[in-house]
């Protein structure tokens, strides 16, 4: 039987190798033995299949999952029909949905081997991934002769895309945070910022939407995101990082308290919309019937979404808010997304050869358009600008932080439980369970180290 | 007296009707929403100002590559053969237990009775397991073979309660006839047990029909969806662009339980009181 | 030797079931306990850790006892109000009143639908800001809520659609009342009982068994509650949703803590083991079985 599989086996690669195009010589260590443990798994089926890929029409089927909102649904789709027709023997299927839960459905997949075979990973899971199993995913430099990586910068994928050596995905946009503001709301609020906005300005200003109209709130943001604002809030005041390398906190329950505090005041006084209401739209707040309505005034969010808003000329991007002074800027400059291919994929070819059109072929750069932020490579940007086809607000929203970019997280040790905390201790502060921002601090402070602690001794 | 009494009727009559007003609500607001366009949904008005069968048209549609006939179809592969194998399996069962004195009998039927109180949380994580070492996940397997071997307890328990209720003596007569036993459960007991079996066959059409929980854990492959995936997969994709699409197709999700309900009444709320009445 | 060949027979005739048992009830239950005792991720051998995982939740884990009242909560409320009105309903209805069929079956549709999707994504539009039961409630003069962002309501919501589905446990309750004979009543009126008398000392002991069998499978039920939680509310706000079943599910799913979610598992099977025990101990002072409740 094993035999039998392992010829089979050695056959459909051969197979593969031929049809794709690829040239044979990739067939190198790294990925034979996980599509053999997946051929054995899968049994009976596993044959029938193999007995069909003698036929020189080889049937080749891919799942490709994503999350994102309806253009980046559209756009992917269509990149999926052009690159379908190019190559009619392969067969993407698409799955996708909101961002709400797509985590959990991953790592249940992941853990359960049932996963796509091209994911579309947000990097700071990478982690929590990359921990649990380093072997995950494949090494996209062993496919070197499927997929070009010439355009990206080799310093963005090691900061972001390689763990242990090995490249495991490939960052699908350039991505800031940024402040993206209606100059509708804005103009009827009276608010205008100069060049550098600091927090307290943005507080002082943002007051206004509410107190012109009671059911208006210049932040849009559900808990995902505030717990970004509050984050960056404690970067730029500390210039440390959150979690430190060793598995401790590297900021002080004061300091903690600070970025608590002016959290808590941007709710108290009605500068963001209440969590009673946003927490419907949890993981959309686009989703809200005022966010196009103009009764919200903006959001502090990634650039890759900054084509979610049918503001038409009034959308802007401002930078981000800084605390006077601050030394770092706090503003992440990260992917995207990344893309992954999984190491479980019975046609790793031809799953490379997709990205490789997403990344580095005109047409498949057309379809996707800028719906995954500003393309990762200097030839897409440069295409869908001469077409049009770049959102003027991602693209200064890049711009703007490129400027001054803030200093990278550091994710090895910070894992979605710790960030899941860090988040849920924000919500319980804006609930009002805690007597102040002391008092969540405190709490933050002390359950974010046990876990960490608990973490930590988990790894070894 | 008797005026007291029509006075207790009338009241009686009120309050079912308005028990029954309040619990219909939800599913005759569901069902003319379903009719609304997506910028009414949220309007007061329970009745749709223009009639569409958008919702339906374009939710029908799913998401990307897969129509709800994929949904739908794919509910029918997963919940058939489960029905089919419970009945079966669950009646043999009962038959064995109904009909023959064994060694441990006292002590089996307690544990079954037992396994039916058992939660189903503490199986949840080694089940999972088990099922992707044997390689069943993104199958209907874990939903199927569980069923081919008992099919739960509750099943096992309704049907012993109504075999109790089949005189023995046909048996008898059967067996002196040279029946054997298992000719006896096909051609004896089986077609008087037509009630149990249809209330059985509702009854595990309907909870498979509804289970989130299984398919959410097992099934992760978009093709492989049922309904209940589906749906919810609708509803991440787009919120807040289409809520009559959703709520269309939450409905067309529920229609073949509704049918079936209503169709099969009797087996549903006599049959199951009867067997279920004297635990 | 004929007897004996009966014997196997019975045997023959359990045998797939007591393959399942063994296949898909004992060996998980045993796997779960020892996983229980295990830092188990999937990806990496399980190791012994002794009861640290146990320590864990019922010490330093933020959520755990959060979730346990809520939890409780939960059950505390659906549970009787599911029961309180599906015997109010039953016995209005086993008044003999016409229609009996029609409303039997109205009341029962909730019950048939209510575990589905369908009916928690429909839930969740009716409860939203601009939602069908603002709309209703301002009618009545109260103001527009935010049901499911509030912690306060959210968890109420949920309730309610549990409790909306009381339908099975009436028409369970209706036929046990359908066989409480008449002379009973006739004899007591007699004697001048009052219709308080009348349901406490009869009708109430009459169906006792049955509300015993609701009482435990309704209980057992509640403790386990995932999909509307998980459906509607995500188990927020402020984990003001975040039943046991969330956590178990987000444990072992989302943080890969196998092993923890195991002890998560068997601390509510624990639990809900007790409380049955507690409900059959205390059975034998109310439940009343007219045939000795024999098998």
């Amino acid at each position: 039987m094993r035999k039998k599989t392992a010829i089979l086996t050695a056959g459909a690669i051969l197979m593969a190798g031929l049809l794709s195009g690829c040239q044979k010589q990739a067939e190198d260590s790294g990925q034979a033995p996980a599509a053999e443990q997946n051929r054995q798994e899968e049994g009976t089926e596993q044959e029938a299949q193999a007995d069909q890929e003698t036929d020189s029409q080889e049937q080749v089927t891919l799942r490709f999952s994503w999350w994102g909102g309806d253009s980046r649904h559209e756009a992917t789709l269509e990149c999926i029909k052009v690159f379908e027709e190019e190559n009619p023997n392969i067969k993407i299927e698409a799955e996708y949905g909101g961002f709400d839960g797509y985590q959990d459905k991953i790592s249940a997949s992941l853990s359960g081997q049932t996963e796509a075979d091209i994911m579309q990973l947000d990097q700071p899971w990478m982690a929590t991934f990359m921990a649990q199993n380093p072997d995950f995913f494949l090494n996209i430099r062993d496919y070197a002769d499927c997929i070009s990586l010439d355009g990206f910068s080799e310093d963005f994928l090691d900061d972001f895309c390689v763990y242990a050596d090995k490249l495991v995905s490939l960052p699908t946009g350039t991505n800031a945070l940024n402040l993206l503001a209606n100059q509708a709301v804005m103009d009827e609020a009276d608010i205008t910022f100069s060049d550098v906005i600091t927090w307290e300005d943005f507080y002082e200003q943002g007051k206004k939407v509410n107190e012109v109209n009671p059911e208006n709130y210049f932040i849009n943001m559900d808990n995902g995101i505030a717990f970004y604002a509050t984050r960056i809030y404690l970067m730029q005041l500390t210039n440390r990082q959150l979690i430190n390398e060793d598995y401790t906190l590297g900021v002080t329950v004061d300091e903690m308290e600070e970025a608590f505090a002016y959290t808590k005041k941007l709710y108290d006084d009605k500068v963001i919309i209440p969590y009673e209401e946003s927490m419907i739209f949890k993981g959309a707040p686009q989703d809200n019937p005022k966010w196009n309505n103009n009764q919200l005034g903006c959001w502090l969010n990634w650039s890759s979404q900054a084509d979610q808003q049918q503001w038409g000329e009034n959308a802007v991007s401002l930078p981000y808010p800084c605390i006077e002074g601050a030394e770092n800027s706090g503003v992440l400059v990260r992917p995207s997304q990344v893309l992954a291919v999984s190491a479980n994929c019975e046609h790793p070819k031809e799953a490379m050869k997709f990205l490789d059109f997403m990344f580095n072929q005109e047409a498949g750069i057309l379809a996707l358009k800028d719906c995954r932020s500003i393309p990762p490579t200097e030839k897409g940007r440069k295409i869908l600008e001469e077409n049009g086809l770049i959102s003027e607000q991602a693209s200064r929203a890049v711009d703007l932080a490129m400027a001054n970019p803030g200093m990278p997280e550091l994710d090895v040790p910070n894992t979605t439980e710790v960030q899941d905390t860090f988040s849920a201790i924000i919500e319980k502060m804006i609930y009002g369970q805690y007597a102040g921002p002391r008092e969540a601090a405190e709490e933050a402070h002390k359950l974010m180290s046990d876990m960490l602690a608990t973490v930590k001794a988990d790894m070894e | 007296m008797s005026r007291k009494k029509r006075y207790h009727k009338i009241i009686s009559y009120c309050l079912l009707t308005a028990v029954a007003v309040i619990m219909l609500y939800p599913l005759v607001w569901m069902l003319f929403a379903s009719f609304k366009g997506n910028e009414e949904i949220f309007r007061a008005s329970l009745l749709p100002e223009t009639w569409t069968l958008d919702g339906y048209r374009n939710g029908w549609k799913g998401s990307g590559q897969y129509t709800y006939a994929t949904f739908f179809k794919n509910t029918f592969l997963m919940v058939l053969p489960m029905v089919i194998f419970t009945v079966l399996s669950a009646s043999f069962v009962a038959f064995g237990f109904a009909r023959f004195k064994f060694w441990g009998k006292k002590f089996f039927f307690a544990l079954m009775m037992g396994c039916m109180m058992l939660p189903n949380a503490v199986m949840i994580i080694p089940r999972y397991i088990m099922f992707r070492n044997m390689g069943w996940l993104d199958t209907y397997l874990p939903f199927i073979v569980p069923c081919v071997f008992g099919g739960g307890s509750f099943f096992i328990f309704m049907f012993i309660q109504f075999f109790r209720g089949v005189p023995r003596e046909l048996d008898e007569s059967a067996y002196v006839d040279g029946c054997s036993s298992i000719m006896v459960y096909f051609r004896i007991v089986m077609p008087l047990a037509k009630p149990a079996v249809f209330s059985a066959m509702i009854f595990q059409f309907m909870w498979s029909w509804n289970d989130f929980f299984g398919p959410l854990l097992y099934i992760n492959n978009v093709s492989k969806y049922p309904l209940a995936l589906g749906l919810r997969m609708s509803m991440d994709v787009n919120m807040s662009i289409s809520w009559n699409n959703i709520i269309a197709m939450a409905l067309v999700s529920i229609i073949p339980l509704v049918v079936l309900f209503f169709c099969a009444q009797k087996y549903f709320v006599e049959g199951v009181a009867a067997t279920g009445i004297k635990g | 030797m004929k007897k004996k060949m009966k014997r196997n027979k019975g045997l023959f005739f359990i045998l797939p079931w007591i393959i399942g048992l063994l296949w898909f009830q004992m060996y998980p239950f045993v796997m779960s306990l020892y996983y229980s005792f295990t830092n188990y991720t999937m990806l990496k051998e399980p190791k012994l850790v002794g009861l640290t995982n146990y320590v864990r939740l019922l010490t330093s884990d933020m959520e755990f006892w959060p979730s346990m009242k809520v939890t409780a909560i939960y059950a505390l409320v659906v549970v009787p109000c599911k029961l309180a009105f599906a015997l109010i309903i039953a016995m209005l209805l086993n008044k003999n009143v016409k229609g009996i069929g029609m409303f039997r079956t109205l009341y029962y549709l909730p019950s048939i639908l209510g575990g589905s999707i369908a009916i928690a994504v429909v839930w969740k539009i009716l409860f939203m800001r601009d939602g069908a039961v603002n709309h209703l409630l301002s009618g009545l003069g109260i103001g527009p809520r935010d049901w499911l962002g509030s912690p306060n309501t959210a968890l109420g919501t949920i309730c309610i659609l549990s409790v909306w589905q009381f339908g099975s446990s009436m028409v369970l309750f209706l036929a046990a009342l359908k066989q409480v004979p008449a002379s009973l009543y006739e004899a007591a009126i007699i004697d001048g009982a009052n219709r308080f008398q009348c349901f406490f000392k009869i009708t109430l002991p009459m169906i006792t068994s049955i509300l015993f069998f609701n009482l435990i499978m309704q209980m057992i039920n509640a403790l386990q509650e995932f999909t509307s939680a998980f459906v509607i509310t995500g188990g927020g706000p402020m984990k003001s949703t975040y039943v046991l079943g969330m956590k178990l599910y987000t444990d072992a799913f989302k943080y890969y803590k196998m092993g923890y979610a195991s002890a998560l598992s068997w601390i509510m099977f624990l639990i809900i083991i007790c409380l049955s025990m507690l409900v059959f101990k205390s059975s034998s002072a109310w439940v009343y079985y007219e045939d000795g409740g024999e098998f």
